[in-house]
């Protein structure tokens, strides 16, 4: 944090009142011409020279609320970014000239605040739906917290967990594959349990090795030098037959022993990844190679196989409702979009309620 | 005059450097700054007690001379570093240096034979050309005349000012030159790490059997509480053996004795009959895992150190762990080495030997020490502690490993943290998250693998969230959401879309 030397402290303070919008002058190519509403009053804020702070002319001609819906809009970002100028390709302005110069379709200002009603209820929805998302999300944790360790039972569950290793579970398997001549799917692991991600189309020449192993959908792979950091996943459907180098161990969980959609969640736990950093030996900074033997030696207490299921399901369902929020959010913002470019070019029309 | 400042000092000793950068290597201009300093100290000591004697015997020559005869150490007319300092333009200005020396390790036998041996100033290979080398040492010896550099104990006040600036050099060309010049170097905290863990008591034995330029050492003995205890230590590097003594020397540690060898291939430290001397404590950071150790030679080791097995061939760690066992007092000798983890959980040769040592009681405590805290390497590494008089059969585990200080490119631990390490291992207990004591039983389940996490759970639980708190939030939230969505229902009838 800056702190001004007495006195420029005064001059440094910009009065941001409530019903202005403040605009990125000056940003990077993307985030040039960015914009925000001022909703409540902020009489000590200090504005960096990159920002406008847009005060309207005549307040009975025009509704601050909808100018910014306007300048926020999808068509109006482009035109911003167009009319944004400088040779740097990091850093963009827009000059005053130009941005003042600039011709808004404007309805009677009666019109303007009820277009801005209606889309700050679509700004309102996404507000809610994104707190609700997030508590969803971490109720999915907690679930988590509570489940795999046998803290909360599903319904019915009463069997005592047993401690077991990684090894009395899964059973390490590899498919050795000759290098292919031509390009292949290769695939990777995300770290933090962010799952596999696939690199199709991968040249041969780009490894030096001879041979390589086959993912099988369903395995359990792990990135032995991110193994510390989470890089853990149960191999999907789309990365079925995809190549992996020798860094990348294979495992399939035993019948009736082991359940992949327990596992799915337990990967992405706490206490396993710590388990992982402590199975990986070295802690050079970051370079770290988890010991395949230390990895099935990791010791873990685990329910029996139906409950295991049980709780893979109960808490699969948990991932399912967020992933169906997030594509309700998602639709909700097109539609605002939608209704954005209709009533903000008057292609539709709105009628005032009577004043 | 004003009081000398540490830091100034070590600026002007190490700006002296700038004679050799980019001309020599660190690794060789090494030893010539740290000989000047050496120089330039006993120099201004000798001439600070003859002042004092001269004013106290009116300028009476004779007996001043008689006086001086009784120092710590002799200097010879015109070997003083002024004498030389006089003729610094000469054209054969290094070979008046090094007969100077020569003549102060010949006047200083007992003490200081050989400690100038690697150091040649009329060298042309390593100090160029007789013109460029003239120059230099012109300038060097320019730079260790300047008044800033006045070592004169009257002006210092006390001693360790330069065993610090010493101390400072060795330090700087360690980080400097990285692993090369540092491989010998064990950081200020680690050593003091092992002299608090140690704690030498009055008229002990101290042994390092790698020693290095013997900053260890120094530390443990100066850990003791009065100067009654005697130093030994052995080093396999010439050039390190003599700077060693010197350091020794500069330090006031009068009592001591430092062989020149290879401590695993060539012990030189006997007692009357010819057999290893044994100390009341051995210290040593030896090198981490070194290749060809000396393992052929191990199998007929004529001391019978290695009884409990033979380490592999390419890792030194537990012959170097053996050999201090071996040398530590029977009953009540103890050792502290610092270690690389692998020599806590590898296997085979290693494996056996630790079991070995972990049934014969000798293990006292297990301290995992952050990473990053060495010169040159990034590898974290551990304290082990042996205990010859142990009256109990448990094992202590610290992790010591999450607790340090941030510094520029190495980890640090601050005094807070030595003294933490040192109170837990005094109070042999177990802290949560932090220290574990250890049954035999417990280490025999583990296989014998002594590595910390098996003993120190450190994993900590994440905060419970509030299923409730979650649960009336979502609730607030799908009923006001319900709220907006009647509202846009209401909007999107309203324009026919």
């Amino acid at each position: 944090m800056k702190t001004p030397a007495n006195g420029e402290a005064r001059r440094l303070i910009v009065h941001a009142e409530s019903d202005t919008i403040l605009i990125s002058r000056s940003n990077t190519p993307a985030l040039v011409g960015a914009s925000a509403y001022v909703g409540d009053d902020f009489p000590l804020s200090f504005l960096p020279d990159t920002l406008w702070l847009l005060r309207p002319k005549d307040r009975d001609s025009v509704s601050m609320r909808w100018l910014a819906y306007v300048i926020g809009s999808d068509d109006c970002r482009r035109l911003l970014q167009s009319i944004a100028s400088g040779t740097s390709q990091s850093m963009k302005k827009i000059q005053k000239g130009s941005f003042l110069r600039l011709v808004a379709l404007t309805p009677p200002l009666t019109e303007q605040r009820k277009i801005a009603d209606i889309l700050s209820t679509w700004d309102e929805a996404l507000e809610r739906l994104d707190a609700l998302i997030a508590a969803k999300d971490r109720r999915k944790q907690a679930l988590m917290q509570q489940l795999l360790t046998g803290k909360k039972r599903v319904k019915g569950a009463n069997g005592k967990w047993k401690v077991a290793t990684l090894g009395d579970l899964l059973t390490p398997i590899s498919r050795t594959v000759p290098k292919p001549t031509g390009s292949f799917l290769a695939a990777g692991i995300r770290s933090h349990g962010k799952g596999v991600f696939l690199k199709p189309d991968f040249k041969p020449e780009g490894i030096a090795l001879d041979e390589l192993f086959e993912l099988k959908a369903g395995d359990l792979v792990v990135n032995i030098t991110f193994a510390w950091e989470g890089a853990a996943a149960i191999v999907p459907d789309v990365a079925d037959g995809a190549l992996v180098s020798h860094r990348f161990p294979t495992f399939l969980f035993k019948d009736g022993l082991a359940s992949r959609s327990f596992f799915r969640h337990y990967i992405r736990s706490k206490r396993f990844v710590f388990d992982c950093g402590l199975a990986s030996p070295g802690g050079a900074g970051r370079n770290r190679v988890l010991s395949k033997t230390a990895f099935l030696n990791i010791e873990l207490k685990v329910p029996s196989f139906e409950e295991q299921e049980q709780i893979g399901s109960l808490l699969d369902t948990a991932d399912q409702e967020l992933a169906l929020l997030r594509r309700q959010r998602d639709a909700l913002d097109q539609q605002k979009r939608g209704l954005m470019q209709r009533l903000l070019t008057g292609k539709i029309r709105v009628t005032p309620e009577a004043e | 005059m004003s009081k000398i400042n540490q830091s100034e000092i070590n600026d002007v000793a190490w700006r002296a450097c700038d004679t050799f950068r980019g001309v020599v290597d660190a690794e060789n201009y090494r030893n010539y700054i740290l000989v000047m300093l050496f120089w330039k100290y006993i120099t201004d000591v000798w001439r600070d007690h003859r002042d004092a004697y001269l004013r106290e015997y009116d300028g009476d020559e004779v007996r001043v001379a008689r006086r001086m005869a009784r120092e710590r150490f002799q200097l010879p007319d015109g070997c003083d570093f002024y004498s030389i300092h006089a003729l610094r333009t000469g054209t054969d200005i290094g070979e008046r240096m090094n007969v100077a020396l020569a003549g102060i390790e010949e006047a200083n036998k007992a003490k200081l034979e050989g400690v100038f041996r690697e150091v040649d100033f009329n060298s042309e290979s390593k100090l160029g050309q007789t013109r460029d080398r003239n120059a230099r040492l012109k300038l060097l010896l320019e730079d260790f005349a300047s008044p800033k550099l006045d070592l004169r104990p009257s002006i210092v006040g006390e001693e360790d000012v330069i065993g610090n600036v010493y101390e400072y050099l060795l330090e700087r060309f360690a980080s400097d030159a990285g692993k090369k010049a540092g491989e010998f170097y064990t950081p200020g905290q680690v050593s003091k790490l092992l002299a608090l863990l140690l704690a030498p008591k009055k008229g002990d034995t101290i042994c390092d059997p790698t020693c290095g330029s013997g900053s260890l050492l120094i530390k443990v003995g100066r850990q003791a509480d009065e100067r009654d205890f005697a130093l030994y230590g052995q080093e396999m590097n010439g050039t390190t053996h003599a700077l060693c003594r010197m350091n020794m020397f500069l330090h006031g540690m009068d009592n001591f004795r430092i062989e020149w060898g290879d401590t695993l291939r060539n012990p030189r430290l006997f007692d009357g009959d010819h057999q290893l001397m044994k100390f009341d404590i051995v210290v040593a950071n030896p090198p981490f895992s070194l290749d060809k150790w000396g393992h052929d030679e191990a199998e007929a080791d004529p001391f019978h150190r290695f009884h409990r097995g033979r380490p592999p061939k390419s890792k030194g760690d537990w012959a170097f762990i053996t050999h201090m066992i071996e040398t530590a007092r029977e009953g009540s000798g103890r050792v502290g080495v610092v270690v690389p983890h692998g020599v806590l959980f590898r296997g085979a040769a290693e494996g056996r030997i630790r079991e070995a040592l972990i049934k014969e009681n000798l293990l006292e405590a297990v301290i995992g020490l952050p990473a990053n805290l060495f010169f040159g390497t990034g590898i974290p590494a551990a304290i082990l502690l042996f205990n010859k008089g142990k009256t109990h059969g448990d094992v202590l585990f610290i992790d010591a490993s999450r607790e340090f200080k941030d510094a520029k490119n190495q980890n640090v631990l601050t005094d807070e943290h030595l003294t933490k390490i040192d109170a837990t291992y005094r109070a042999f207990q177990t802290v949560e998250k932090y220290a574990y004591r250890a049954t035999s039983q417990e280490l025999a389940d583990n296989a014998f693998n002594l590595n910390i996490p098996r003993y120190v759970d450190t994993f900590e639980e994440e905060a419970e969230i509030d299923l409730d708190a979650v649960k009336r939030e979502i609730t607030t939230l799908e009923a006001e959401l319900a709220e907006v969505r009647a509202k846009m229902q209401g909007y999107l009838e309203e324009l026919g879309v």
